[in-house]
């Protein structure tokens, strides 16, 4: 009978704690849309590697450590960084680099977006996190949930859970965060200011070339981001060679629902409540959003910097759209401007800007694992 | 209590590394204006092009 009752009488209130988190992680995913495909699959590893003497990760059992499947997975995906990267093929199979091409002066917003990470790192090295660390929470001003764990997996194993969680949930959050932010840094009128789309033609062989090109040259400045960059300009290159449509249409399907399944769950492994309720968990929540902010910040006050020297003025939102939330910052951006001015059209700015975004993220991830030691 | 000697090594990170990623910026819009002139979009046939 003792045996059957273990369990029950082995519950601590932390762990109780974390299957409430896990049950809101799940209800954020079902009910409010809250990035589900990462969401759920954590929520639901949060209650079952909080269950006393789980199985599912490591015990240790009459002096003998015996490996739980979650851990398993753990050291197999996330230590070797497989799950990130594979994760990378698939989406640089969806991302359509046109945009960009089209209106390469897009690309300085997607810089200059990535300006919420420095600052976080700084935050976070104030509230007295080690460089590594910090440069790992600074990481998810980046809005890009793969490069996050794909940095966090290097620098920081032990703060892989919330991390994972503030990168995918201020995600979702966008609408949320951006509008406030750039209302914060900019005046109507600037809101309201029209541009005139003035698209390059770009033929098919720039599309192929250009992933290619641009895996050698940020390969050489930053030889460490190399397989970040790779495996996503790999995606691209299946995606825009045409003649690979199955592979492509696998990387962006089948390949990245698998890895999403497991990736998710496995990243709950870190969610054990004696590691995870703790007082650096609330910062790296707190900072997590800080970095979004920043983020919006930096890319708006940029476009503002530039407007002082351009006689065809941006609209400095677009600014804010320079980050990896693809598509969602650039429908935010759009719907913003016209509130102000229901017959301004900046998406395909906005687009450009997100798309670039996506670029500068993963070349920010790859220069913090290089300047980083 | 505020770590501020932390800021000795984060301000020169975020220097280098915002630095860092406008030169990469630059050297990408750089590449695309090359590749653009380089491979440049085949034009369409007036008719096709009025269609």
């Amino acid at each position: 009978m003792d045996i059957l009752i273990q369990g029950l009488t082995a519950i601590t209130i932390k762990q109780v704690v974390l299957w409430i988190i896990g049950g809101i992680l799940i209800y954020l995913a079902i009910a409010k849309d809250f990035e589900p495909a990462l969401l759920l699959p954590m929520g639901f590893g949060a209650i079952i590697v909080n269950i006393p003497m789980s199985g599912a990760v490591t015990q240790m059992i009459d002096g003998t450590a015996v490996e739980g499947v979650l851990d398993v997975l753990f050291n197999a995906g996330i230590t070797t960084e497989l799950f990130p990267l594979l994760i990378f093929i698939g989406i640089g199979a969806m991302i359509d680099f046109g945009p960009i091409l089209q209106n390469p002066f897009m690309l300085l917003f997607g810089g200059a977006a990535q300006f919420g990470i420095f600052f976080t790192i700084c935050m976070a090295g104030l509230l007295g996190f080690p460089l590594k660390e910090a440069a790992s929470i600074g990481i998810i001003g980046a809005a890009d949930g793969p490069t996050s764990i794909y940095v966090a997996s290097k620098f920081a194993k032990n703060l892989l859970g919330p991390i994972s969680i503030a990168a995918y949930s201020y995600m979702a959050l966008v609408p949320v965060i951006q509008p406030w932010a750039i209302k914060l840094v900019t005046s109507k009128k600037e809101r309201q200011i029209r541009m005139t789309y003035r698209p390059e033609t770009v033929s098919q062989t720039t599309k192929i070339v250009f992933p290619i090109a641009i895996t050698v040259i940020t390969g050489l400045i930053a030889p460490n981001a190399v397989p970040l960059i790779a495996f996503l300009m790999f995606g691209n290159l299946l995606r825009e060679c045409k003649v690979l449509d199955n592979l492509s249409n696998t990387a962006q399907n089948e390949l990245v629902n698998i890895i999403t399944i497991l990736l998710g769950i496995t990243i709950a492994a870190t969610m054990q409540a004696e590691k995870f309720i703790t007082v650096q968990t609330g910062m790296i929540i707190g900072l997590g959003l800080v970095a979004f902010i920043f983020d919006t910040i930096g890319g708006v006050l940029f476009a503002k910097f530039l407007n002082l020297f351009r006689s065809e003025k941006v609209n400095p939102m677009i600014g804010a759209a320079g980050i990896s939330a693809f598509p969602m910052s650039a429908r935010v951006i759009q719907k913003m401007a016209q509130k102000e001015d229901n017959q301004n059209f900046i998406l395909m700015f906005a687009v450009g800007a997100n798309v670039a975004g996506q670029i500068a993220s993963v070349i920010a991830g790859g220069l913090i694992l290089m300047l980083v030691h | 209590m505020l770590n501020l000697l932390s800021l000795e090594e984060t301000l020169p990170l975020m220097v280098e590394g915002m630095g860092g990623i406008f030169v990469v910026v630059l050297i990408l819009y750089l590449l695309i204006k090359f590749l653009i002139k380089v491979f440049p979009a085949k034009k369409l046939p007036e008719s096709q092009n009025r269609q």
